[in-house]
């Protein structure tokens, strides 16, 4: 088997630079001013998310007397507040459903892929409670919430990078570059000039991608987060990026507590590391503040498009049936370590 | 090289139906009960009777698929009664044993992904984890082992209830664990060495055969086809230790020891090469036959070298050398399996075909398969039921590549179902040589989402680590 060197990056910086050329930091922006001029004509915030239909009201819980714990694991980390009251109140609200703990982190598991949009919004990565309040988030917003809860719930829960090498053989048949490509075309019907630009430039990068790996280059990106609960002895891993709706518009097995996580499968196969704090820097949440803010437009034309994937993935999942979408995956279903104990039931 | 079928016998004992399962060879029933007994012919378990089957490469395709589907289907139902992580898994596949009615239904079996076994969370957690994934009629300790050393816990294990756990560390630094109980380490030996000896009859004949090993001592074969007095290491801590203290390197440095080694150890390095070169030519010049199983990295590194020190070792005809690992060579350029048997055969002084390949799936921990003259690795046929999977889990046609996946009866402990991280095509018999049952091609790779868990990165990590110290 060959040993192959790997790299952190696809294309070294200055490369990618030249291949995206000036036309995709123009496309970045070109579309920003109009989508700011839309909110302002909607009387909305201009730092209003792209579906801002899904913002919700929070109940806050009453702290006074209440003993939080400051245990690792259970206590509150940067970008994860496990303590504020909106957190407390709606892990009160799923405690009260919930018969045990593996129920409760089911429930959870559920509502934080389901209800919550994957999205991305400049501000909702800072706050648990702001990921709660857009109804929104990217995979780690999201990841943010679910461990928020599960520790407000008395459940400890930690973070979890897995490791993914991506290659030409297999980048077809991978979610992650099956989703681009589908944006990428989705970009490239658009009537926007900057639109049909940012996908050429995009393609671009792809297909030199593709080359270098054709070459014999695999390169590595140390970081997709996945979370850990620790429920009896076991911790059990969860990996809430994907809705139903968005696993089945990718033609991906519905994700469900207990059962291995896909990313596990598909890519690295391990996990790199695990830590109590969300596995990204502050300079990461400002970097990608201020690229969504600038790049405001093409943000929420990819927002409307995850939008449009849902649709797709509820139709589906109408037309099929939850079950039998289920049944025709159910070799991907692999149980967890400790999970064998508890009641799963994969079909309703 | 004499195919199976018409060499010597090697046959379970008929005349004894009641006694212990018995062979007609005396040294390779010595061999053999080293590693634990045989059980009694009379149990009919038809995982023993397709382990001990004789000439496992004459059988023909629907006598070894027969014996093959009962071994796997036994093996099957086994785990669904006595293993709960794989009951749940295959209640989520929906395949129970009653759907296995022949040979054709065996790819309806739930393959387990290798990461699976590299899940343990971390020292503390690794007793219940283990035991999650493990059958239930194993011992385990009843009460957690309060050390946070894995090493210590394999060993308290091993210790205190017989169960061996072997483990690999990945260059990602996650380590697998694979737990074997009794019933599972002897079918493990005995299926490598019947798999050896059926494989390369004319070892049999070999009385004086030396083993000589590159390996660290985790990798067993060596001891397993020669009495443990015959086994001689040249990696083993004083050997290692005497070839530092020769350091003297004035040689000028080389590019691919800086490449195999790093460029601060390169002097070290080549020390332990020409330590390693002096040795072997100790051992060769007694004029004994030998085995020389060597990580395929080291095997291409100590050819070259070997070629520039003084034109190359002789060890001659009476030598084989077992390269495994997969681990390839970092030499100026990647070399093909062919071209690395070239360089070895020129390095060591002896012929291409003398260079045979070992690979083992998941490390040197489950089933293995042996590689003829021309490379081909061959799989016992009873033994493992071989396939070739797409990335949809369905199983692919003769000859298409494909993620390698096997279903092995042999393991007891946990369900030897696997889906491996190594890219593969499979054929339904050797195009080069008589032997029967389905070969893999040489050319097996890492998917490009496996990472590098192959031994020949422990050894050289063991290798660096000793270097720097």
């Amino acid at each position: 088997m060959p040993s192959e060197k790997r790299d952190r990056l696809p294309l070294p910086m200055s490369e990618l630079l030249q291949v995206l050329g000036p036309a995709f930091g123009i496309g970045l922006v070109v579309l920003t001013p109009k989508a700011y001029w839309q909110r302002l004509r909607e009387a909305r915030s201009l730092l209003s998310p792209t579906l801002y239909e899904r913002q919700r009201t929070l109940t806050r819980a009453h702290l006074d007397g209440r003993i939080l714990s400051h245990e690792p694991y259970l206590r509150p980390t940067p970008h994860c507040d496990a303590h504020a009251p909106e957190v407390i109140a709606l892990a009160d609200e799923f405690r009260q459903r919930a018969t045990d703990d593996w129920d409760y982190a089911r429930k959870l598991y559920d509502f934080v892929r389901n209800e919550i949009a994957y999205a991305l919004e400049p501000a909702s990565g800072f706050q648990v409670v702001t990921t709660l309040r857009t109804g929104c988030g990217g995979c780690l917003d999201k990841l943010n919430v679910f461990v928020a809860l599960a520790r407000a719930g008395g459940i400890p829960a930690r973070y979890c990078t897995v490791g993914n090498v991506t290659a030409l053989e297999q980048s077809k048949e991978r979610p992650r570059l099956e989703l681009a490509n589908r944006l990428l075309k989705d970009m490239e019907g658009e009537r926007a000039w900057s639109l049909r630009k940012l996908s050429r430039s995009l393609s671009r990068l792809i297909s030199r991608v593709e080359h270098k790996v054709e070459a014999g280059q695999s390169f590595e990106m140390r970081f997709h987060p996945m979370a850990e609960l620790k429920i009896g002895e076991f911790w059990i891993p969860a990996d809430v990026t994907w809705s139903d709706a968005e696993a089945a518009a990718q033609g991906l097995p519905l994700p469900r507590f207990g059962y291995d996580p896909l990313i596990l499968r598909r890519y690295r196969g391990s996990v790199l590391s695990r830590s109590e704090g969300a596995p990204i820097g502050k300079a990461y949440w400002v970097v990608r503040c201020v690229l969504c803010l600038l790049a405001r437009g093409l943000v929420d034309h990819l927002n409307q498009t995850f939008e449009g994937l849902r649709a797709q993935g509820r139709q589906i999942l109408a037309e099929m049936g939850q079950d039998e979408y289920i049944r025709r995956l159910r070799r991907f279903y692999v149980p967890v370590p400790g999970a064998a104990q508890h009641g799963l039931s994969l079909l309703a | 090289m004499t195919p199976a079928n018409t060499d010597a016998p090697l046959q379970v004992g008929q005349s004894e139906a009641c006694g212990p399962v018995a062979f007609a060879d005396p040294r390779l029933q010595s061999l053999v009960l080293t590693h634990g007994s045989p059980p009694m012919q009379s149990d009919g378990n038809p995982v023993e009777l397709a382990l001990y089957t004789p000439h496992p490469f004459a059988l023909q395709e629907q006598q070894a698929e027969a014996l093959c589907y009962e071994a796997v289907h036994a093996s099957f139902a086994y785990h669904l009664q006595h293993n709960a992580f794989y009951r749940r898994y295959a209640e989520a596949a929906g395949v129970c044993a009653e759907d296995l009615r022949g040979p054709q239904d065996l790819v309806k079996i739930p393959l387990i992904p290798v990461h699976v076994f590299k899940g343990c969370p971390g020292p503390h957690e690794f007793l219940p984890w283990l035991t999650s994934l493990s059958a239930t009629d194993i011992a385990w300790p009843t009460a957690a082992i309060a050390t946070d050393s894995y090493q210590e816990q394999i060993a308290l294990l091993y210790r205190d209830c017989g169960i061996q756990v072997e483990s690999i560390e990945g260059d990602n630094g996650a380590m697998l664990f694979l737990p074997f109980d009794r019933v599972s380490q002897r079918r493990n030996v005995h299926a490598n060495i019947l798999t050896f000896f059926a494989m390369y009859p004319e070892f049999r004949n070999l009385a004086e055969l030396t083993s000589v090993t590159l390996w660290p001592p985790t990798f067993r074969w060596p001891s397993w086809i020669v009495p443990q007095e015959r086994v001689r290491s040249l990696l083993d801590r004083p050997l290692d230790l005497a070839m530092l203290a020769e350091l003297s390197a004035p040689q000028k440095p080389r590019r691919f020891v800086h490449r195999f080694f790093g460029r601060r150890q390169a002097r070290q390095g080549i020390a332990l090469l020409a330590g390693i070169l002096a040795r072997l030519k100790e051992v060769a010049a007694t004029g004994m036959p030998g085995v020389l199983w060597i990580p395929s990295s080291l095997l291409g590194v100590l050819s070259h070298f070997a070629l520039e020190q003084d034109g190359g070792l002789r060890l001659g005809s009476a030598w084989r050398v077992i390269q495994s690992g997969g681990w390839q060579p970092n030499l100026e350029q990647p070399l093909s399996a062919a071209e690395l048997r070239m360089l070895a055969a020129q390095g060591l002084g002896i012929l291409p075909e003398q260079v045979y390949d070992l690979y083992s799936p998941i490390g040197s921990l489950g089933p293995c398969a042996l590689s003829c003259e021309a490379g081909y690795l061959h799989i016992p046929p009873p033994l493992v039921h071989p396939m070739v999977v797409s990335e949809a889990m369905e199983p692919l046609d003769e000859g298409m590549w494909g993620r390698f996946a096997f279903l092995s009866p042999l393991p007891q402990a946990f369900p030897g179902f696997i889906v491996t991280e190594d890219r593969a095509r499979l054929w339904r018999r050797c195009p080069s040589c008589d032997r029967l049952g389905p070969v893999l091609d040489p050319a097996i790779s890492l998917m490009h989402d496996g990472e590098d868990r192959s031994c020949g990165n422990i050894v050289r990590q063991i290798i660096a680590e000793r270097l720097t110290t």
